[in-house]
C-alpha cells in the first residue's frame, strides 16, 4: 500500500497529465457529432451571446444600428428578387419543370446574418443569428444571393446551425440543367473550399464544362426546392468504377465571404396543390 | 488562492477576452491564426506548482474549445504546453537565480529569451493544433506552414504585450 501512495507520489503530474489528456482526446473523437450539439446545446447561447457582442463592440460606433436595418432591408430585397426562383415539380420525368409560377405562394424566404463560419473541417457549418422563434426549421435550404450554402442542421429559439455544403455529411439531389439528368451532389475535404463532386450521372450524359447544376426538387420526403444553383461544371470525367460519370463543380455560392443568407421555407399546402394540377403532366 | 493567483486568473480571463473578441484569421496560400492561448498557460506565476499548470492549461483548453467549436483541439493543445512549459521555462531562464518568484505573471528581463520561450511554446501549441485539425500525413508540408506562420503571428502579436511587462518589471 506504501509503495502504491509513493507511486502516486512520485509520478502524480505525469499521472495527472494523462487522465486530462485522455479527456481531451475523448473531446476529440466525439468532436464531430458528440462535441457540435453538447456544444451547442449547453455552450449555444453563450457563444451566441459573445459573438453578438464582438459584432456590436467591433462594428463602426454609432453608425452600427443603422448599418444593421439597413442590412437588413437589403437581404429583404435580395430574398424578394430570389422568388423567382423555378420550382421543380415531384413527378418521375425530371423534365417537368414549371416556369414562370408564382413562387410567393410556395416559398418564404428568411433572411438572417452569419455569425461563425468554419471552412477547416471535415464537417464545416455555419451559425447564423435566427432561430426557430424567427420561422427557421430544420432541414430548411440556405443560400446566399449566388446558389446553395447548406441545410439547417439544428436550430435553437435565436441560433440556428447549418450543415454547409463543404460537409461530408451533406448531399443534394442535382439537376444538371442542360440535359435535365440527376446526379448526387456530396462535397469531399480534398476538394478544397469552393468544389463540390457530382456524382453518379448517367454514363450516356453529354453534360460538359460550364453547364449549370441546379438542386433538383423535391424527392421522397425532402423539401428541398428545385432550381436554386449549385455551381458550374468544371470537368467530367468516368467514375474510378467506371459505371456512372462524375463532375467537379465550382460552387455557385461564396462560401468563404457569407454575410447574409436566405433559408427558403417550403409551403407545404401551396406545393400540394401545385402537385396535383401539374404532377402528372 | 493567494492575491497573485488571483491577479492572475483575472489576466487570463482579460487575454481570453481579448482573443475572443479579435479573432484574427489570415488565408495566404496556408492558414494563419493567431492564438494567445500559449501565452496564458507560459505566463503562469512562479510559485505554481506543476499540476496547478497542467489544470489551468486544460480548463483554458476547455474554454477555447467552447468559444470556437473545435472538439477538444485547444484542450489537448493547451494541456500539452501546460506540461512542458516549465521544462522549457527551466531550459532557457535561469529561474532559480532571479529574484521575482512572488511575481503574479511571469515575463523574463531578456528579450531574445522571453521571444524564444513565448514563440516556442506557441509553435509547439500551434503545430499540436494543426496536426489535429487536418489528422493526415499528406497534409505535413501545410501543417507545418501553418504551425509556423501562425506562431510568427502569434507573437508579433503578443509581443508588444510581453514588452509591457518586461518594462515594467525592469522599472520596479
Amino acid at each position: 500500500m506504501n509503495r502504491l501512495i509513493y507511486f502516486f507520489t512520485r509520478y502524480q503530474t505525469g499521472l495527472l497529465f494523462t487522465f486530462l489528456l485522455l479527456i481531451g482526446f475523448s473531446f476529440f473523437a466525439f468532436g464531430s457529432s458528440y462535441h457540435q450539439s453538447w456544444y451547442f446545446n449547453r455552450m449555444g447561447n453563450i457563444v451566441f451571446r459573445l459573438h453578438a457582442f464582438r459584432e456590436n463592440v467591433l462594428s463602426p460606433g454609432k453608425y452600427v444600428r443603422v448599418n444593421r436595418a439597413l442590412s437588413e432591408e437589403n437581404a429583404l430585397l435580395k430574398a424578394a428578387k430570389i422568388q423567382e426562383v423555378r420550382i421543380l415539380v415531384p413527378s418521375n420525368d425530371p423534365r417537368a419543370i414549371v416556369k414562370n409560377v408564382d413562387t410567393t405562394k410556395l416559398l418564404n424566404f428568411h433572411p438572417a446574418k452569419v455569425i461563425y463560419t468554419s471552412l477547416n473541417r471535415k464537417d464545416n457549418v455555419v451559425l447564423l443569428d435566427r432561430g426557430s422563434e424567427d420561422g427557421i426549421q430544420r432541414h430548411m435550404l440556405v443560400m446566399d444571393a449566388h446558389g446553395v450554402v447548406g441545410l439547417v442542421a439544428k436550430t435553437t429559439p435565436h441560433a440556428a446551425l447549418v450543415a454547409t455544403s463543404l460537409n461530408e455529411n451533406v448531399e443534394f439531389n442535382a439537376r444538371i440543367n442542360t440535359t435535365s439528368e440527376k446526379a448526387v451532389a456530396k462535397w469531399i475535404y480534398s476538394l478544397g473550399r469552393d468544389r463540390i463532386l457530382l456524382t453518379e450521372i448517367p454514363h450516356k450524359s453529354k453534360a460538359s464544362k460550364g453547364d449549370k447544376v441546379s438542386t433538383f426538387g423535391p424527392v421522397g420526403e425532402s423539401n428541398v426546392p428545385g432550381g436554386v444553383p449549385i455551381g458550374t461544371i468544371i470537368s467530367v470525367e468516368a467514375s474510378p468504377t467506371g459505371n456512372y460519370l462524375e463532375a467537379e463543380v465550382k460552387l455557385a455560392a461564396q462560401m468563404e465571404r457569407l454575410s447574409y443568407v436566405y433559408c427558403i421555407e417550403v409551403k407545404e399546402s401551396g406545393y400540394t396543390d401545385l402537385i396535383k394540377d401539374y404532377g402528372d403532366k | 488562492m493567494g492575491t497573485n493567483s488571483i491577479r492572475y486568473f483575472l489576466w487570463a480571463f482579460l487575454l481570453i477576452l481579448l482573443q475572443a473578441l479579435i479573432y484574427i484569421q489570415i488565408n495566404l496560400w496556408t492558414h494563419g491564426i493567431v492564438i494567445i492561448s500559449a501565452f496564458i498557460i507560459s505566463t503562469y506565476p512562479t510559485h505554481w506548482g506543476r499540476n496547478a499548470v497542467l489544470f489551468m492549461g486544460f480548463f483554458v483548453g476547455v474554454l477555447f474549445d467552447a468559444i470556437y467549436m473545435s472538439g477538444g483541439l485547444h484542450t489537448i493543445a493547451s494541456l500539452s504546453v501546460g506540461y512542458f512549459a516549465p521544462f522549457l521555462r527551466q531550459y532557457v531562464f535561469d529561474v532559480d537565480a532571479l529574484d521575482f518568484q512572488e511575481k503574479w505573471c511571469f515575463v523574463g528581463f531578456n528579450q531574445i529569451r522571453n521571444t524564444i520561450y513565448f514563440g516556442g511554446l506557441s509553435f509547439f501549441y500551434l503545430i499540436i493544433y494543426f496536426s489535429l485539425l487536418f489528422f493526415s500525413l499528406k497534409h505535413i508540408f501545410l501543417i507545418s506552414l501553418s504551425s509556423f506562420l501562425s506562431a510568427f503571428l502569434t507573437t508579433l502579436f503578443i509581443f508588444p504585450i510581453y514588452n509591457f511587462l518586461r518594462k515594467r518589471l525592469i522599472r520596479r
